[in-house]
């Protein structure tokens, strides 16, 4: 297992692909600062010039409301993170490599656990770059409202600590697809759909629900729909996180992640290799 | 003899379709078995039953019987060469060692990648690499951990006649200086007679004869034929000879023969010798009976 680990590091520290993704995931929160900013302003301008000025600086009064996709797995991380773990896993197979563990006596269990796990690493180390680069970007532009210091590194703990499990959630999706089909682009397109449209699909329903039959509105209470997964994403308020709602997608981050990975891991004891 | 590679009962189905059916081979130490066989014989699905990339659906498989066998006891290579693309030929080397737990030293890996014919690649990125080049490279990646046993599928697959040329030398040194068995698959049977010291010839999923070089040399009778102006004469000497075969003035000699010897001995009886030629059957010749001519 070490042996295994040791060599897909190598692996992962030779590949461009990683150095590239990895750069672009600490990019990506300066472009959308870049662009959140340059909507609002023009946003703005164009109120004013049609003789309605409205004022949005509410949005901005604190920058971890950029911090809410943080339990969601509907990010842009989410992409690149699918995107790392569909080339990393399907070129062993177009490559051909895979068969250098088996020859190394590698069982298939190993060979599956030591891939996702320098998998979810690397997912993980993606979200950091974000996490990190959101901090200074939008710290710097939107400072913390009100806040107090303990109060903001809380929520950046949880905040963190979340899209930590949503890594490896989304992870061990890409995963699964990857060592079900072997194929790059199957291994890009279906996690995102699972990450994109799954959380949207349970809150329309919700919202659906709601508005067609209004008892079940007396009944989805805050306390009820915190327990729809992925749906209940959309209850996070980084400003003041719900320690319950955290644990709960938590909880269904690691337990459809040890699903799809007990699944992954099925399908690729089974498979025949070429 | 102490076997390398021993299978019992080995059968792999896909769908309707036996791709091996109920092979039991035993290999034995510091052999070349060659393995034989056409397209779609089961070479390759067998090949890749014993690297345990496919699970038989029967039978069983020890490599390196009454051994423990560690991550450096087998080296491969199936099919198409297993590299990583973007790395030049150095890394895909680091990143074998890494996975086979051994150090990465920079001279023995070079002087594993000059032994199969590719030092001096520098940076140069395996995708720009020609077949050739990388199935040597693949060749270099089985050998850096000093396998027992080398499992070779059409390994000169690329190769230009100097490469295959090459490639037999490194593979009789390997085996004779450090004892290395081999289980070599190829369709270059001109080839592999060269130097495989077993044969398993393989059709239909099964295996129809498993020979030593030894004895496929009696069973293909090699030997000269002599033709002489006349035969009568020429009999009392070549009988002294060895084993013979008259048609009328054509005279077959059988196993080694020396043939300055023979023509100055049907000299001195006077009998002029015509022409000599070598025959034989060929391996190619053995694998087609063996078959039952169904090619």
């Amino acid at each position: 297992m070490k042996q295994l680990l040791n060599a897909l590091v190598f692996k992962t520290n030779k590949s461009k692909y990683f150095w590239v993704l990895l750069v672009v995931s600490a990019s990506l929160p300066v472009v959308g600062a870049l662009i959140i900013n340059l909507l609002l302003i023009g946003m703005e301008w164009l109120m004013e010039f049609a003789g309605t000025p409205i004022d949005l600086s509410h949005l901005t009064q604190s920058a971890l409301m950029n911090f809410s996709t943080s339990v969601t797995p509907a990010s842009d991380v989410t992409l690149l993170s699918v995107i790392f773990v569909a080339l990393f896993v399907t070129q062993e197979f177009s490559d051909g490599t895979i068969r250098n563990m088996f020859v190394a006596n590698k069982s298939r269990k190993q060979i599956f656990a030591s891939t996702s796990i320098v998998c979810y690493v690397a997912t993980c180390l993606f979200q950091l770059a974000d996490f990190a680069m959101r901090i200074v970007v939008f710290g710097l532009m939107f400072g913390f409202g009100n806040l107090t210091a303990g109060q903001v590194v809380t929520s950046l703990l949880v905040c963190f600590v979340s899209s930590l499990f949503v890594s490896v959630f989304v992870s061990a999706c890409a995963c699964y697809v990857a060592f079900a089909t072997r194929k790059t682009m199957q291994s890009v397109v279906v996690p995102m759909l699972v990450c994109f449209l799954l959380p949207e699909l349970l809150s329309t329903l919700v919202q659906i629900g709601v508005q067609t039959m209004p008892a079940l509105g007396n009944v989805l209470s805050y306390e009820v729909l915190m327990w729809i997964p992925f749906g209940n994403s959309y209850l996070f308020d980084p400003t003041k996180p719900d320690f319950a709602l955290v644990a709960i997608l938590a909880l269904y981050h690691t337990l459809f992640g040890t699903i799809l990975f007990v699944l992954g891991y099925r399908k690729f004891a089974k498979a025949d290799l070429k | 003899m102490q076997e390398i590679l021993v299978t019992q009962n080995l059968c792999k189905r896909y769908g309707n379709t036996l791709a091996v059916d109920n092979v039991s081979i035993s290999v034995p130490q510091g052999s070349i078995c060659g393995l034989v066989g056409k397209n779609g014989a089961g070479k390759t699905t067998l090949m890749r039953m014993l690297c345990g990339l496919v699970a038989p659906n029967q039978g069983s498989i020890c490599l390196v019987p009454n051994q423990a066998r560690t991550s450096t006891t087998v080296g491969a290579v199936v099919e198409s060469p297993s590299l990583y693309q973007e790395f030049c030929a150095m890394d895909n080397l680091v990143c074998q060692c890494k996975l086979l737990g051994i150090p990465a030293d920079k001279t023995y890996l070079e002087q594993t990648l000059e032994l199969c014919g590719i030092g001096n690649t520098g940076a140069k990125k395996v995708k720009d690499f020609s077949l050739g080049m990388k199935q040597r490279l693949a060749i270099a990646m089985a050998l850096v951990g000093k396998p027992q046993l080398l499992i070779l599928d059409e390994p000169t697959n690329g190769l230009d006649p100097e490469g295959i040329h090459n490639m037999r030398n490194l593979f009789v040194e390997l085996n004779q200086k450090l004892g290395i068995s081999m289980l070599i698959s190829s369709h270059i049977l001109a080839e592999l007679e060269k130097f495989a010291t077993e044969f398993l010839f393989m059709h239909k999923g099964k295996i129809v004869a498993h020979v030593t070089q030894q004895k496929l040399a009696q069973i293909t009778k090699k030997g000269l034929q002599f033709v002489v102006d006349n035969a009568e004469n020429a009999l009392p000497v070549v009988q002294n000879v060895g084993e013979c075969s008259v048609d009328g003035n054509k005279i077959t000699l059988f196993g080694e023969v020396d043939v300055t010897d023979v023509v100055v001995g049907l000299f001195n009886v006077g009998v002029r010798v015509l022409s000599v030629v070598s025959v034989g059957e060929t391996l190619e010749d053995f694998f087609i009976r063996c078959v039952g001519g169904a090619l």
